[in-house]
């Protein structure tokens, strides 16, 4: 009997607590729906020809009902949408104020609970939009402070904006180190100005982070003559710097930047060896592959991997120089080397020279099986083929001496 | 003067990006400086070999004989000549048939010297070239000694009797390209791939591939290492006869040599 009036009350209860939590869900459905169609609404008014047309205020007075039956919140949200039309943030943002006056800027002066900071990050978003005077002061403000989510809006607002102020915060921002670095740089990063000039003064900067991200966002500007002001990087005491300025000297730089570059392979930093030899791969500086070669034997594993790459990124024309490494001592420069050859797809073209010949060489003969066993690569019959009948004769003979395995031509 | 000190950036900068990567720039001389290689290039030894082979072998396939010799070609007495490699050597000729052949060429008297000049006048036109340009020219063979007088001095009478009336000849083996590093060539013109290849890889200078044979992937392959391909001894004169006809600002003779040749440009990256 207690049994069953306990599931009986359970059952009951259950019920009760399932019909509540569903009716509140279908509540919040409700009002979600609402609000989108009052959106809707207001901006298919706003766009209307004929209202389009009219005054500001006769455009409020048109839409007054409907910005009425709004909450606050929505019509900040309505104004906030990154899809809104400017006319209809303006209309919006011209009711709070004249509304709640006052309102949005001490939204976005502060916080204090989760809700305040969409409000916040919300009132930011509406004034930057209106290009309101207090925009750039509230923003800087945001971002001397330590809230992630509301120094990132603002960030995102600040590099967004043409005002060159709006850049003095970002890369003071930069220099500040509130907020991490990176992040900063990205915003600065994608920027509209051109700020190279200014970037060039943050290369001597006293902090070695500021100089890195200077010399790293450099890089966007290739045509302007910012070598000679990153070469002295290649020289600075920090690692990273080093780093950033080989990276940027590879996409903007010349001459300087391929004789950094190659001091810098003898680096004692594994990482600033592997940027040097990128950088001359990137410059396509075949002419100073040797010193590249020698990083193909690095105690650093991701050193030699740059180094293969680099001499890939030179071309074809670096072959020679690689052949001579298959030779090496060293087991690892062996095969880098043989990797190079294979990527930089000179092995067919020495399959048919060497073969061509009246006598290949054992010697030859001994390089070209190195190279085939580091990539275990396959020739189509269409290499013997397109060869001719006196020549293709005799690949299919030298790719049977070296082990090569044939495929059917696709 | 060929190689211009000039003091324009983007002409130094073309002269100094068109010396083969890791290979000291040999080219600290003033003049042109030329190699070229006899049999097969200049020198018609297939067709001595062939009336050789014919008597030898009759029935033989003569598209098999070599254009020229090298130190491998086993003559008399190379025991290497038995070994597995000969499979890819000179074609249906077994390692006894080619150690036959060779025996019986340098039998001959003075044989080098009976070779007739594959396309005849190209040695005296290259002789007025080398005065007119005053360029300098070494001959290279590896021919082996015959019958009579040294190889040297039958290939040097031989050249002066074609049109070539001051001849620098040297039969030298080994690796062509540490020949011409020596001898700071710019150019050394061949018939062997092997050759050309080991210029390539052993020296500064540019090779040029003389290949007459049929167009197949040779000539493709040999442009994809860099190294130019021509079909005959006058199309090579003219080659270089334009060298020498460049324009200052077209850099220097290696890569104006490229763009005759019709080799591919450096990887590198230029600024505008």
């Amino acid at each position: 009997m207690t049994v069953n009036t306990v599931l009986t009350v359970a059952t009951i209860l259950a019920v009760a607590t399932w019909g509540t939590v569903l009716t509140y869900l279908l509540q919040i459905e409700r009002r979600r729906a609402d609000a989108q169609a009052l959106l809707r609404e207001l901006h298919a008014t706003l766009e209307r020809d004929d209202v389009k047309r009219l005054p500001a205020a006769d455009r409020v007075a048109r839409v007054k009902p409907i910005l009425e039956r709004s909450t606050r919140e929505l019509l900040m949200y309505a104004a906030a949408d990154a899809s809104a039309t400017p006319s209809t943030v303006d209309i919006v943002a011209t009711y709070l104020n004249v509304r709640w006056p006052g309102q949005l800027e001490e939204n976005a002066f502060g916080h204090r609970t989760a809700r305040d900071r969409w409000r916040r990050i919300t009132a930011l978003r509406i004034l930057h939009r209106l290009d309101q005077p207090t925009s750039l002061a509230l923003l800087s403000r945001a971002i001397d402070q330590p809230d992630v989510a509301v120094a990132e809006a603002a960030f995102t607002l600040l590099s967004q904006s043409a005002d060159p102020r709006a850049m003095d915060l970002l890369l003071g921002a930069l220099t500040a180190r509130r907020h991490p670095a990176s992040r900063v740089a990205s915003h600065i990063e994608g920027s509209p100005q051109r700020i190279a000039p200014r970037l060039r003064t943050l290369l001597t900067h006293v902090d070695p982070v500021a100089r890195l991200w200077a010399a790293t966002l450099l890089a966007r500007y290739p045509n302007e003559p910012v070598e000679a002001d990153l070469a002295p990087l290649t020289s600075d005491a920090d690692p990273r710097v080093r780093k950033a300025a080989l990276q940027t000297l590879a996409l903007v730089g010349d001459e300087l930047a391929a004789e950094q570059a190659t001091r810098l392979l003898t680096d004692p930093v594994p990482y600033v060896r592997a940027h040097a030899a990128r950088c001359l791969g990137e410059l396509g500086r075949a002419d100073l592959a040797e010193p590249v070669t020698k990083l193909l034997g690095d105690r650093d594993w991701w050193t030699r991997l740059a180094a293969r790459e680099a001499l890939e990124a030179m071309g074809s024309e670096v072959w020679p120089l690689v052949m001579r490494c298959l030779g090496h001592d060293d087991a690892f420069v062996r095969n880098g080397a043989a990797e190079v050859i294979q990527n930089i797809g000179v092995l067919d073209s020495l399959i048919v020279m060497e073969a061509a010949s009246d006598n290949p060489g054992e010697a030859k003969i001994a390089l070209l099986r190195r190279i085939a066993q580091a990539g275990g690569m396959h020739f189509t019959e269409s290499l013997v083929d397109r060869a001719g009948p006196v020549v293709g004769a005799r690949i299919r003979a030298l790719l049977s001496t070296i082990g090569l395995e044939r495929v059917e031509a696709r | 003067m060929i190689w211009r000190r000039s003091a324009d950036k983007n002409e130094r900068r073309a002269q100094a990006h068109a010396l083969r990567p890791g290979v000291q720039d040999n080219s600290a001389h003033d003049q042109m400086r030329l190699g070229f290689d006899l049999d097969g290039t200049i020198a018609d030894l297939h067709g001595a070999l062939a009336l050789e082979a014919r008597r030898l072998f009759p029935g033989i396939d003569l598209a098999v004989l070599p254009n020229s010799a090298a130190v491998d070609d086993a003559p008399a007495g190379d025991t290497a000549a038995d070994s597995e490699a000969s499979a890819l050597s000179i074609g249906a000729l077994t390692s006894r048939q080619q150690r036959q052949l060779w025996d019986a060429v340098c039998e001959r008297e003075n044989f080098w010297e009976s070779l007739d000049e594959i396309e005849p006048g190209s040695l005296r036109r290259l002789y007025q070239m080398v005065r007119q340009h005053r360029w300098e020219l070494m001959f290279m063979t590896s021919r082996p000694e015959s019958k009579g007088d040294r190889a040297q001095l039958q290939s040097h009478r031989w050249l002066m009797k074609h049109g070539y009336e001051t001849p620098a000849v040297m039969v030298v083996h080994g690796s062509r390209g540490k020949i011409c590093s020596a001898l700071q060539l710019d150019v050394l013109v061949d018939d062997r791939p092997e050759n050309c290849l080991d210029v390539a890889i052993d020296s500064s200078a540019r090779a040029i591939l003389m290949w007459r044979g049929d167009e197949g992937k040779v000539p493709g392959s040999a442009r994809q290492l860099g190294i130019g391909s021509v079909k005959s001894m006058q199309e090579c004169l003219d080659i270089l006869e334009q060298l020498d006809r460049g324009e200052p600002d077209q850099g220097g003779v290696v890569d104006r040599l490229k763009r005759l040749l019709g080799l591919g440009t450096s990887a590198r990256r230029r600024r505008t």
